[in-house]
């Protein structure tokens, strides 16, 4: 029975014997979005014809559904072989991580957050409900009502001062804002995690050259710098990009470096040069795994921690061009109408909020999982 | 051609004060197919000989000084590096390390490891490395291979996981394993498992075995020549019978009598006074004078040199042989050698 439910419902027969959250969560993905399909459908024919973002949406769609059935279908499969629910079979350090991080339960609300953030930024084409510079039919029409609305069943979160939709402008610039958070941080751990590790490995010249560039970078406030950087050049989101990874790689260079140190002292360090690999083997492929755990941690706050800054810049007025939607310029422009139209400022505010909160769970939980000395160390 | 040749290996290791002299003049030879034991206390200088003759010595001061020599089949592997000398490791010279839990990786399967090995040493397709990673791991005595290779070290016990590195160091077929104290870690039952493997596998790959330990006994079970080594220097060299039944050097008899053996629980547990000093500062004379029961004058003031010997000068206890009989001894008490200084 469990099993043709699973069929109609991907999730209902993880639910039905008590796996709430997994079960829940592919639940309410597959009847969310089925939803959004029947309910924009006009939308989602349309993206057949439309551009990129609109393949986007339409591919993510596609992909999200099919996989939630997928996963329940195969899930459902293997408990009924095994008894037992998916992931219990890897006890490998990250399988056992992942299994200490799924009893954490505001982790876990995190992660999903963080899922449903992206998703929602994925599906922007069709979930916003106008475009982000929707605004002409007002003005031209003369209705300048709409001039600042308080949210209503139209505008579920109001407009702004210029009558564009801000929950469709959250959409849109969640683009903005999310990317650049994964981005920035994709190409600091990389360049940090490489700098820091030849540094920790190699010693002698090269550790010091490495180190005395992360002291300088790290001897300016961040902010400051990345003030600098964005002000030096033409801001665009490149720029801007390659700002925040700048001012970010020292932390994960000092942190690779230190797990390195430590990690070429133990004994399957010397054992693996006994075997006669080549140094760059054993840095690369026998020691960098082990310092994976908490790299991951690092990541995760991370992005969190890029999102906040990304959305200062914006809020200076520094980050992307003004007029395309992001967070931090949303707060900014609403600054000003805080007393009469607070939800100019707030919602966004309660983006960046959420967003950043959700991988600040995710970072901590992951640390708890992954890296037991650190939390240790947090707890006493 | 020996499988193995050192003469007067001397590795040091700079530190802020004196440099430590850690194996100070080793010379020893080990033919194809036959097992040498090295026995010695703590900080006698056995982990670091066996370092020295894959090159792998601690980072930022260890040195092997010029005028030691290392030959591997007649190559000379002092100064050696880059491809030939990782061929080499792993490949026709392997080592095994004293602690099975940390020497494997934790984060990779053990089948994972052993294939690593088994692909960078053997020219063998995917599948065929694969087939041989699972012989090796029967071979080593690991029961139903094809489960255990998903494990992670920390699944498997102490034992097993010294049988996987034993896998480790037999997926290059080596002619030379060198093994530093494999048994140290591991109980007694454990321990005699493990050298009736190496025992074993020495055997059925006629390879070369340096066995490292501080335990006679354990040396003696496996090995048909045994040297001691103490303060970086050899004091005593032989096969193994004669070494048990007359050791001539105060240290190896010492070393004897804080020996347990099963065959005799009557012997009471005599540990030897003391401890051995620092590779820094040995003392003048014979380095093991300070803790010698025998000590005379002379040892204080002048160093023996390794001399063949038989007997012990005026003691009963031990007689016969043939004059020379393949072993050498560093002590004044030695007969027939007056003329050291
Ligand atoms: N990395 C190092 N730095 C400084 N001194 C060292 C280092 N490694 C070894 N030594 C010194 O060299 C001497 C010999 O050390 P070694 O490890 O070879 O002894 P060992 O006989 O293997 O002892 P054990 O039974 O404890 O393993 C010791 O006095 C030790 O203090
Ligand atoms: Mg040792």
């Amino acid at each position: 029975m469990g099993r043709r439910a699973g069929f109609l419902l991907p999730g209902l027969p993880q639910l039905l014997r008590g796996r709430v959250l997994g079960g829940g969560f592919a639940l309410f993905l597959w009847l969310g979005l089925l939803t959004l399909a029947v309910t924009r459908f006009d939308r989602v024919r349309g993206a057949l014809l439309g551009d990129l973002d609109d393949w986007i949406a339409l591919l993510t769609l596609a992909m999200v559904l099919g996989g939630v059935w997928l996963w329940s279908f195969r899930a459902g499969r293997r408990s009924m072989v095994t008894g037992r629910g998916s992931g219990e079979g890897s006890p490998g350090a990250l399988g056992q991580g992942w299994r200490a991080f799924r009893r954490n339960r505001m982790a876990l609300l995190g992660l999903g957050t963080i899922c449903l953030f992206y998703l929602a930024m994925l599906l922007t084409p069709f979930l916003a409900p106008f475009e982000p510079e929707f605004r002409e039919a007002y003005e031209v029409g003369g209705d300048m009502t709409r001039r600042l609305a308080a949210p209503s069943s139209v505008h579920l979160m109001g407009t702004d001062e210029f009558s564009q939709d801000i929950l469709s402008r959250i959409l849109y610039g969640s683009r903005i804002s999310l990317t650049i958070g994964l981005l920035a941080v994709g190409i600091s751990v990389t360049l940090g995690t490489f700098l820091g590790a030849i540094a920790g490995y190699w010693g002698g010249l090269v550790d010091t050259a490495i180190m005395r560039l992360v002291d300088m970078v790290m001897a300016f406030p961040r902010l400051v710098l990345l003030i600098v950087i964005v002000a030096l050049f033409p801001t665009t989101i490149f720029i801007v990009i390659v700002a925040l990874a700048f001012t970010q790689w020292p932390s994960t260079a000092r942190m690779v470096r230190g797990e390195i140190l430590a990690l070429k002292e133990r004994e399957f360090c010397e054992a693996a040069r006994a075997l006669g690999f080549s140094r760059g083997r054993i840095l690369f492929r026998h020691l960098l795994p082990n310092a994976l755990g908490p790299l991951i941690v690092v990541a995760t706050l991370g992005i969190g921690n890029t999102i906040v800054l990304e959305a200062g810049l914006s809020f200076l007025g520094l980050g992307v061009q003004a007029g395309t939607p992001s967070w931090g310029s949303m707060v900014s422009d609403g600054r000003d109408y805080l007393m009469d139209a607070w939800w100019v400022a707030t919602f966004p505010g309660f983006a960046i909020v959420l967003a950043v909160l959700a991988f600040n769970l995710v970072g901590d939980g992951l640390r708890d999982a992954l890296d037991p000395r650190q939390s240790e160390g947090a707890r006493r | 051609m020996s499988l193995l040749e050192i003469q007067k290996l001397r590795t040091h290791i700079r530190t802020a004060g004196d440099d430590a002299r850690a194996v100070d003049g080793v010379d020893l030879l080990l033919e194809e197919g036959e097992s040498v034991g090295l026995v010695g206390e703590s900080g006698s200088g056995k982990t670091l000989l066996a370092l020295s003759i894959l090159g792998l010595l601690p980072e930022g001061g260890g040195a092997i000084l010029p005028g030691s020599s290392i030959r591997f089949r007649g190559e000379e592997l002092v100064g050696m590096g880059g491809k030939r000398l990782r061929e080499i490791r792993g490949g026709e010279v392997a080592m095994i390390f004293q602690e099975p839990m940390t020497s494997l990786n934790p984060v990779f399967s053990v089948g994972n490891q052993i294939l690593e090995a088994v692909e960078l040493h053997r020219p063998l397709n995917r599948d065929a490395a694969k087939e041989e990673m699972l012989r090796l791991l029967g071979e080593v005595g690991i029961p139903d291979p094809e489960a255990r290779a998903g494990d992670y070290p920390h699944q498997l016990s102490g034992g097993m996981r010294q049988r996987a590195m034993i896998a480790m160091a037999l997926a290059g077929e080596p002619s030379l394993l060198l093994a530093d104290e494999p048994t140290t870690a591991l109980d007694v039952t454990v321990e005699a498992q493990i050298l009736q493997l190496l025992k074993r596998v020495q055997a059925r790959m006629g390879m070369g075995l340096l066995l490292i330990s501080h335990d006679l006994n354990v040396v003696s079970r496996v090995c048909d020549r045994i040297l001691i080594l103490y303060g970086g220097k050899v004091v005593e060299a032989g096969p193994t019978q004669k070494i048990l039944d007359a050791p001539i050097h105060p240290y190896t008899r010492g070393l004897m009598g804080s020996r347990l053996s099963f065959d005799d629980r009557r012997r009471t547990l005599r540990p030897i006074p003391g401890e051995v000093p620092e590779a820094t500062d040995w003392p003048r004379g014979c380095r093991f004078h300070p803790r010698c029961p025998e000590v005379m004058d002379r040892c204080r003031r002048e160093e023996p040199r390794l001399l063949p010997g038989t007997e012990r000068k005026g003691a009963v206890e031990v007689q016969g042989g043939a004059p020379g009989g393949g072993r050498d001894v560093r002590c004044w008490l030695l007969a027939g050698e007056e003329g050291g200084a």
